[in-house]
């Protein structure tokens, strides 16, 4: 391409005020203005680390790992296939093993919430008969405690997961991965699975989810063929949604999708269903707040579960929080590899001005794989109206969403922002880009008290720390491979 | 010929869709574009009505059908509809975050401007120094180990290092920092003084001649630390460079060591060399060749007579002068008795002070700056008896932006002059320049004639450092001036010549 005349042989940097760049551009000289930001401080162990894993041999398999990591989720086919009981579809779910949100944790280090959670599982069950019971159940070490990020389902709230618990399936087409993800409670929302609680009026709503409501679910998205998640995500994007915090349009889209189908099964004399049960479930669905929520998370999952593995990857596949510890895992690093720190609170606003920061339990949940797969805190841009939550304004938003650009590995393609001036979402938080620009990924969610009652929604940043421990375990691996 | 790509799963929304259609068959050879999300009615349409044979698709695939003349058309239609719904930018150039990004190779630059805070700077400039580039660094608050550390560097490989603390340069014709726009010409400046510089080019420009270029060294340059090596370099540099004719070195009095040095080093050059050391006196030139000048005036002049073999006509006669002081003094009350000088940098404070000292012997000066000229003010913010002020110093711009850059601290400051009773004249440099404030004159001008239009007596003396070729608009900026009744001078001298006649009238009146 021919160069424009330029009224001068001297090609200029610009480093610093924006005024001298002006200058220079209206003298009609070639210049070009750095976006400079002050140099991230870095230990001098994370600045070998980070050194020793950028030689350029050693970044061109990183660069093309990440791209194989980051495909994952763009080319990602996720679809809601299917309803099944826990024990069915996650590995390793078997008696007497409960599942949990966030890094691994022993019982006696849990916030109060999982340990409820633990006891729930066991009366839920009917592993024990009473809370006494199932304490002492749980401290024997009979029960085996994991982590929903070490398997293939994800842990929302508390996330307690045992087998007989009903989950939505989410298959990633493009790979034959499945994913399984408990569902959002009706009226209970924050119940069982949620904050770990359980009454016999939770119980009985489980029970009639998995008797009543799911069976008519399952013959309707058997006869939809699965229903394809991803569409419903992208066009949300452009409706104010950013799939962590708000689920305003992926909902109305999805009643769009499932109520005909529910409609025609009512009026089909051979369905097999009551016409109160097909009607029951109806309520169940749309009067289910973000009801979407678990899809989103069991799409995100089905794609990070491809990414798992790859190696010399640096693209995170984990983000969560138990309420005491948050952690991370990265694609190139062990399936079970945690890097964590001390779980951050949020920064947002309250349901009620009598709660303070004191009251907010730290982040516990997993559902910042959302954000792992582009979305929520990365989508920022998408929707001012969950910043506006926060007393942001859109630009603040957008400048959220280029900010995590500058940390993530590729674009998606499929989720254009009108807000972007329809530029693609970001996608593949990349370890090495956040402990180089010193960028720590955006984060969205609910605020949570040690009761486990909704007090507020917010944000966070995923803390440095576990940065720093995994790029260093990654320098481990791969600087002298 | 038709073709269909099939995307599948691959969500674009109906309103991106449509504006492939209208772009894509405006190419050669395509009479119809189809980017469709593959839903039942878009099937009709693509498959009955425009004929395309598709695969098997759900409503969740994307397709791209074209119909053209040839293979090579139809490829080209469909890599932009590609570019359209990946929304590739093709305008917008690159952004970078780190000067390390830019592939020389790729994108040639010359030198990087840096104007980071100084705790920054060196780190970016040694950056900058490694991948071949010459910098110029306006920042200041770089330490004298930094500075040493990256001028040894440039020195070893043949790199210009400009600054720290340089505030004027001239490259290619390219303004640097704050530096005016000089005409291209055979006088070549280098300078430890951002704004002697200026003034000195600007000088020569308007005696009809230009400038090569203008290498700052920044402040610091001649200090026994760093022992004068971007000022040795620069004029190396000029010596090499075939429009130079006539070197300029320009600083404030320095290090008697380095200063020596540099002159010893510019006797051997084979250009001549007119050199100003603000402050000093004919001793320092003894035993050199090169041609000591005593203001910045007259290094600008001794610089266009050896290029032109001509001596330049000065400004204002003494005799014009005398008339001038007589006429004007003549009007002023009683109490109105000192002189009080407005100045955007330390270069033209100095001269200012130096040359009162010299000319008006035992005057009482008082000054925000620490010399031995003038005693210090307590307190910057008020001024006391004859009052030259340099408000581009730290006590100012901690408080205010620099007034090069914005003129509403040196604005207040003048309005605070003129309501002082005791103020008789007041004395003020304008800097013009691409990179400092767009418009430093008018709101002056203005002010001055409200003042004159009410009858004021005050006097007002003025020149403006500035090249016909600053954006400002020099001459109209001088002309708007003189019609607000301020007397305009060719120079800061001249307007220091001027000032120190009526602070000498001022005196003898009593």
């Amino acid at each position: 391409m021919a160069e424009k005349n330029y009224k001068s042989d001297l090609r200029v940097i610009n480093i610093g005020t924006q005024f001298f760049y002006d200058a220079l551009e209206a003298q009609g000289v070639k210049a070009t203005q750095i976006n400079w930001r002050p140099p991230v401080k870095q230990s001098e162990e994370v600045k070998a680390a980070l050194a020793a894993v950028s030689t350029p041999e050693l970044k061109a398999k990183i660069d093309a790992a990440n791209q194989k990591a980051v495909h994952c989720v763009i080319d990602s086919q996720p679809f809601l296939v299917d309803i099944l009981p826990a024990g069915d579809v996650i590995e390793g779910l078997d008696d007497y093993t409960i599942i949990h949100s966030g890094p691994p944790i022993k019982y006696e280090d849990m916030v109060m919430l999982h340990q409820r959670g633990m006891v729930s599982a066991c009366r839920f069950e009917g592993w024990a008969k009473t809370d006494e019971e199932a304490v002492e159940l749980v401290k024997s070490g009979k029960v085996k405690i994991i982590s929903a990020l070490d398997t293939n389902t994800v842990g929302a709230g508390t996330g307690i997961i045992t087998k007989s618990v009903a989950m939505f399936i989410i298959e990633d087409r493009a790979t034959g991965k499945i994913s399984a993800n408990f569902p959002a409670e009706g009226p209970n929302q924050g119940g069982f699975c949620g904050w770990g609680l359980y009454s016999e009026e939770i119980a009985d709503y489980l029970r009639r989810m998995r008797e009543e409501f799911f069976p008519v679910m399952r013959a309707v998205l058997k006869k939809m063929g699965g229903m394809a998640v991803k569409p419903i995500l992208a066009e949300s994007f452009q409706m104010g949604d950013e799939n962590h915090t708000r689920q305003t349009a992926t909902d109305l889209i999805f009643d769009k999708k499932i109520l005909p189908e529910l409609f025609k099964l009512l009026a089909d004399e051979n369905s097999g269903f009551t016409k109160e049960q097909i009607m029951d479930t109806l309520d169940y669905i749309v009067e289910t707040p973000r009801f979407f929520h678990c899809i989103g998370q069991g799409a995100s999952r089905s794609a990070m579960l491809s990414a798992v593995g790859t190696e010399y990857s640096s693209m995170v596949t984990a983000i969560c929080g138990n309420g005491v510890e948050f952690g991370i895992k990265v694609a190139g690093l062990g399936d079970n590899e945690w890097f964590t720190a001390p779980a951050p609170l949020m920064k947002g606003r309250y349901t009620s001005s009598k709660f303070t920061e004191k009251d907010q339990l730290p982040w516990i949940g997993d559902s910042c794989v959302v954000e792992c797969a582009g979305m929520g805190g990365l989508a920022a841009a998408a929707s001012p109206i969950v910043c506006s939550l926060r007393g942001l304004k859109l630009k603040d938003a957008i400048h959220i969403t280029r900010e995590m650009e500058e940390i993530c590995i590729d674009h998606n393609p499929a989720f254009p922002v009108p807000n972007l001036d329809f530029d693609f979402l970001p996608v593949g938080i990349d370890i090495m880009k956040v402990i180089e620009t010193g960028i720590c990924p955006e984060i969205h969610g609910g605020m949570f008290n040690y009761q486990g009652g909704l007090i507020g929604a917010g944000s966070a940043r995923v803390p440095m720390q576990c940065f720093e421990k995994a790029i260093k375990a990654f320098a481990k691996k791969y600087a002298n491979k | 010929m038709k073709k269909v790509v099939i995307k599948r799963n691959r969500y674009v929304d109906s309103v991106s869709l449509m504006a492939v259609g209208d772009k894509v068959t405006k190419l050669p050879g395509i009479t119809n574009a189809e980017a469709q999300m593959c839903t039942p009615a878009n099937l009709e349409v693509l498959v009955d009505d425009l004929g395309y044979e598709l695969p098997e698709v759900s409503a969740n695939d994307l397709a791209l059908a074209v119909t053209g003349d040839t293979e090579e058309h139809i490829e080209a239609a469909l890599q932009m509809i590609t570019d359209i719904i990946d929304h590739k930018n093709a305008s917008g150039s690159a952004q970078y975050n780190a000067i390390e990004e830019i592939d020389l190779r790729e994108d040639g630059y010359d030198l990087a401007q840096i104007s980071l805070p100084g705790e920054y700077a060196a780190a970016e400039a040694m950056k900058a120094l490694k991948m071949g580039l010459d910098v110029f660094i306006f920042s200041d608050n770089v330490s004298l180990e930094e500075e040493a550390e990256l001028k040894q560097f440039g020195a070893k490989h043949g790199r210009l290092v400009m600054g720290p603390d340089c505030g004027v340069g001239l490259i290619s014709g390219v303004a640097l920092g704050a530096g005016s726009i000089v005409k291209d010409g055979p006088v070549g400046i280098v300078g430890a003084s951002g704004s002697g510089c200026q003034e000195v080019a600007c000088i020569v420009e308007r005696r009809g001649l230009g400038v090569s270029s203008i290498i700052g060294t920044g402040g610091h340059d001649l200090l026994p630390e760093i022992g004068g090596l971007t000022m040795i370099a620069g004029m190396r540099r000029l010596e090499d460079d075939p429009k130079t004719k006539v070197i300029v070195l320009v600083s404030k009095l320095a290090n008697l060591e380095v200063m020596g040095k540099i002159l010893d080093i510019a006797d051997k050059l084979s250009k001549p060399v007119v050199a100003i050391f603000l402050g000093g006196d004919e001793k320092l030139f003894e035993g050199h060749s090169v041609h000591g000048a005593f203001s910045l005036e007259e290094a600008a002049l001794k610089a266009v007579e050896l290029c032109t073999g001509k001596k330049p006509d000065a400004g204002y006669t003494d005799a014009q002068i005398a008339d001038l002081v007589k006429s004007k003094v003549s009007a002023l009350k009683p109490e109105q008795k000192y002189v009080r000088g407005l100045f955007s940098g330390g270069t033209f404070t100095e001269e200012g002070m130096i040359y009162y000292t010299q000319h008006n012997k035992g005057v009482k000066l008082n000054s925000n700056l620490k010399t031995k000229y003038a005693e210090q003010l307590s307190d910057h913010g008020t001024s006391i008896g004859h009052c030259i002020l340099d408000l581009g110093a730290e006590d100012f711009t901690a408080e205010a932006p620099h007034p090069v850059f914005d003129p509403s601290l040196k604005l207040k400051r003048f309005k605070k002059e003129v309501a002082d009773p005791t103020c008789a004249v007041i004395t003020m440099d304008f800097i013009m320049g691409p990179g400092v404030a767009a418009d430093p004159v008018t709101p002056f001008a203005k002010a001055c004639k409200e003042l004159k239009d009410a009858g004021s007596n005050l006097i007002f003396i003025s020149n403006v450092c500035g090249s016909l070729e600053d954006p400002q608009d020099t001459l109209k900026a001088e002309k708007m001036l003189r019609d607000a009744g301020v007397i305009v001078t060719k120079s800061n001298y001249e307007s220091t010549k001027i000032a120190s006649a009526f602070l000498a009238a001022l005196e003898e009146r009593g």
